[in-house]
C-alpha cells in the first residue's frame, strides 16, 4: 500500500488544531444540556453515562470521517509489480502416458500417474516465460492444452486427466506426432519436448522412430523417461468410461532401446526413473539443462483504493449527523 | 469525460430525505432553544436560521462532493510509457442461444462469428490468440498460445452447444476474456468481442473500462440484425416463449459500440467483406501506433477535486456552528 500523493497527508496535522477548535477552545460555544419536555411524572434522571458515551461516538466517527477523506486524497494505492519478459522462453510439450498400466502401484504414495502428475506439475510452477502445452496418450493421443504460459489452464487440464480415458494402449508414436504438429507453428528458438511412458508403443499408425523423426526436422530436442519398476506391481484403476473398477497384479516394462532411439535422434536424452524420487531428479536435470537467460522488466501496476475510505467517511458523517442532531436533539 | 461508477450518482437522490431530515431538526431546534432564550428570542432565532442554514448547506454539499468522488469522474489525458511488441488476440465469443438464429442471408450467427475468427488469424499470421466463449458463463476454452492448429481446431468446431448456462452475460464474457491475457508477456493486447448483443446482463460497460485503462482495446463485432429473426433449435423447429409464440432474436448494436467506445476500441456490424476490412485495419493499426509511439493515453482520474472540495465544505459546516456570531448572540 502506497499513498500517489503524500503531500496531501500534511492535512492531517490540521486535524488536532481543528478538534481544538471545536471541543476546547474557550471560545468554541458552550455546551448546555436542558430538558426540552415537561417532567411528567417519571422522574427526571438523566442517564449521564450513556448520553456522554454516545455524544463520544459521535464525535470520534465525525474525526475519523476527517481522517478517512483525507487520507483518501493522499490517493491510497495497492501496488503490484509484474515480471515482463523481454525475451522468448522455451516452447514444451509434455507427452504423458495414459495408460492403463500407468495405474501400477509401485510409485509412492499412489501410483506411476499421480507421481507423473505431481511432478510435472512443481516442474511447470518453476518455469516462467517458457509456454508449456500438454498430450496426453493411451490407444489415441489428444491435445490437451497447446503451448500458453496461462499455467493456471495448464494445470486444470493435468488435473482433469484420466487413466484408460484413451483407451487401453500405448500410442507413444501418436503422442510425439501430435506434441510435434502442435509445436510446429511455434517460431520459438528452443523447442522441447518431454515424453513420459512406462509401456512399449502398441497403438496407432505412426511408429515412435517416424514421429521422432518428423520431430528433429521441425527442431524439436526430445527428453524420454522410460518410468516403472522391473517388479511385479499391483494395479487398480477406474475405468472412466464403464466406471468399472479393475484391480490385479502388472509387470511388463517399457522399450528401453526405443526411448533412447529418440532421445538420441533428437539431441534431448534418455532417463530411467524406477521411482517417483527418481523422476522427480529427472525432471530437476532437464529443468536445469533447459534454461535460457531472462531479460526482465519490472512493470508496476497501482490499483487505487480510496473508494473504500470515501464510503466510510460517508456513513461516519452521516452516523454523527443521526446522534447528534436526531438522538441527542442538538441544536446546532 | 468519463464516469466510472455511474450508477453511484442515484446516491444523489439520498440529500433530499436528509434535507428533510435537516429542515425537521431545525424546526425542534427552533422550538428547544425558544423555550430558553426569553427576551431576545426572535433576535437568537435569526442567528439560529442563519447557523442552520449555512450548517447544513455545507454539511449536504460535503456528503454531496462525497458521492462525486466516488462516482469516478475522470477527464484529460496522460501517456503512460508502454514499450511492447507483437500482438496477444482474446476472442470473447458469445455461444448463446440467439447466436443461432439466421439473418436475411440465412447464415447463422456463430457461423459468422466463425468465420470472422478464422480471416483474423489467418490475416495475423505472427500474432498470439485465446478463446473464451461465454453465454450465461464464460469459460476460457484455449489459452493465449502461438499453437495455431489448437486455435483453428477450435474456431472451426465452434457451435452454441458448448456451454448450458442460458442468457447473455456480456460482463463475464469480457472479463474472462480479458484475465485471459498471460501474465509477463510483453506483447500488445487486443480483445475482439463477437456478439449480438441481445440479451445482455450484467455491467459490461464497467469491464470494458478495467480493459481499456489497461491498454486493452476492445473491438466489437455485432451479428444479426436489428429487425430480429427466428432461432432454429436442432430439431429443426423455432424457438417459442412459454406462450407458444415464435421468439425473434434482436441484434443490440448499441451496448456494442457502448463497449467499444468505453476501452478505446472500435465496433463493427456483421462478417461482411466491408467491415472485416475495417476490423483488420484497425487491429493493425492499433499494434503499429503502439510499436512506433512506445506509449498509451490513460484518463486521468479526478476523484480529488471533489474531495478536496468535501473536505472545505465539511469545515465551514464546522466553522459555522462553531465560531461566535459576536455583537448579536
Amino acid at each position: 500500500m502506497v499513498f500517489e500523493s503524500p503531500g496531501y497527508l500534511f492535512l492531517l496535522l490540521l486535524i488536532p488544531v481543528g478538534v481544538y477548535f471545536r471541543h476546547f477552545s474557550p471560545q468554541r460555544g458552550g455546551k448546555l444540556p436542558f430538558a426540552y419536555r415537561v417532567w411528567n411524572a417519571r422522574g427526571f434522571v438523566p442517564s449521564f453515562f450513556a448520553r456522554r458515551a454516545v455524544f463520544a461516538l459521535a464525535t470520534i466517527s465525525f474525526w475519523s470521517a476527517v481522517v478517512a477523506l483525507v487520507l483518501a486524497l493522499g490517493g491510497p494505492a495497492d501496488v503490484t509489480r509484474e515480471r515482463v519478459f523481454l525475451n522468448r522462453g522455451i516452447d514444451m510439450m509434455i507427452v504423458l502416458d495414459e495408460s492403463p498400466s500407468m495405474a501400477a502401484e509401485d510409485f509412492a504414495p499412489v501410483n506411476r500417474f499421480e507421481s507423473a502428475r505431481d511432478t510435472i506439475r512443481r516442474f511447470v510452477e518453476g518455469r516462467e516465460n517458457d509456454p508449456v502445452g500438454l498430450v496426453s496418450f493411451g490407444a489415441e493421443a489428444a491435445l490437451r492444452v497447446p503451448p500458453t504460459t496461462d499455467y493456471v489452464k495448464l494445470g486444470d487440464a493435468l488435473e482433469g486427466l484420466r487413466i484408460m480415458e484413451l483407451g487401453d494402449g500405448t500410442a507413444i508414436g501418436m503422442g510425439i506426432a501430435l506434441g510435434a504438429l502442435h509445436l510446429r507453428s511455434s517460431d520459438a528458438p528452443e523447442k522441447v519436448m518431454i515424453l513420459l511412458t512406462d509401456g512399449e508403443n502398441n497403438a496407432g499408425e505412426v511408429p515412435p522412430e517416424t514421429a521422432a523423426r518428423v520431430a528433429t526436422e521441425i527442431g524439436i530436442r526430445i527428453y524420454t523417461i522410460g518410468i516403472g519398476s522391473e517388479t511385479e506391481a499391483p494395479i487398480e484403476f477406474t475405468d472412466p468410461q464403464t466406471g468399472q473398477v479393475y484391480r490385479g497384479t502388472f509387470e511388463g516394462g517399457f522399450d528401453e532401446a526405443i526411448l533412447r532411439e529418440i532421445a538420441e535422434l533428437s539431441g534431448g536424452a534418455y532417463f530411467y526413473a524406477g521411482t517417483s524420487g527418481t523422476l522427480e531428479s529427472v525432471f530437476e536435470a532437464i529443468d536445469s539443462i533447459e534454461t535460457t537467460e531472462k531479460r526482465v522488466r519490472i512493470e508496476v501496476n497501482t490499483e487505487p483504493r480510496h473508494r473504500l475510505l470515501i464510503i466510510f467517511a460517508i456513513g461516519a458523517l452521516l452516523l454523527d449527523f443521526f446522534i447528534r442532531k436526531l438522538l441527542l436533539r442538538e441544536v446546532l | 469525460m468519463n464516469i466510472e461508477y455511474p450508477r453511484v450518482l442515484w446516491l444523489l437522490f439520498a440529500l433530499i430525505p436528509l434535507a428533510a431530515l435537516q429542515f425537521y431538526q431545525f424546526r425542534n431546534g427552533r422550538h428547544d432553544l425558544g423555550l430558553l432564550a426569553g427576551d431576545r428570542r426572535e433576535e437568537v432565532l435569526t442567528v439560529y436560521l442563519v447557523k442552520w442554514f449555512f450548517s447544513s448547506f455545507f454539511f449536504t454539499l460535503a456528503i454531496a462532493f462525497s458521492i462525486l468522488a466516488l462516482a469516478g469522474f475522470s477527464w484529460g489525458q496522460r501517456s503512460v510509457e508502454e514499450d511492447r511488441s507483437g500482438l496477444d488476440v482474446v476472442f470473447a465469443v458469445d455461444v448463446s442461444r440467439s447466436m443461432r438464429a439466421r439473418d436475411g442471408d440465412e447464415t447463422g450467427r456463430i457461423i459468422e462469428a466463425r468465420e470472422t475468427m478464422q480471416g483474423i488469424v489467418q490475416d495475423l499470421p505472427t500474432a498470439r490468440f485465446g478463446i473464451v466463449v461465454f453465454a450465461g458463463q464464460a469459460l476460457r476454452t484455449v489459452p493465449v498460445t502461438e499453437d495455431r492448429v489448437a486455435v483453428d481446431s477450435f474456431i472451426s468446431s465452434l457451435g452454441t452447444d458448448v456451454l448450458s448456462a442460458a442468457g447473455t452475460d456480456l460482463e463475464q464474457g469480457l472479463d474472462a476474456a480479458f484475465a485471459a491475457f498471460p501474465e509477463g508477456a510483453n506483447r500488445n493486447r487486443v480483445l475482439v468481442l463477437l456478439s449480438d448483443g441481445e440479451q445482455h446482463r450484467g455491467n459490461p460497460l464497467r469491464s470494458a473500462e478495467v480493459a481499456g485503462s489497461a491498454g486493452v482495446p476492445v473491438f466489437a463485432v455485432t451479428f444479426g440484425s436489428v429487425e430480429g429473426s427466428t432461432i432454429t433449435l436442432s430439431d429443426g423447429s423455432r424457438l417459442t416463449d412459454a406462450e407458444g409464440n415464435v421468439v425473434l432474436s434482436r441484434a443490440d448494436p448499441g451496448i456494442m459500440e457502448d463497449i467499444a467506445g468505453a476501452s478505446g476500441g472500435a465496433s463493427f456490424r456483421g462478417s461482411g467483406g466491408e467491415a472485416f476490412g475495417g476490423l483488420m485495419r484497425e487491429i493493425r493499426g492499433f499494434e503499429e501506433r503502439r510499436e512506433r509511439e512506445g506509449f498509451r493515453l490513460v484518463s486521468v482520474p479526478r476523484f480529488r477535486v471533489f474531495l478536496i472540495f468535501a473536505v472545505i465544505t465539511l469545515s465551514l459546516s464546522v466553522i459555522v456552528r462553531v465560531f461566535r456570531w459576536r455583537g448579536v448572540v
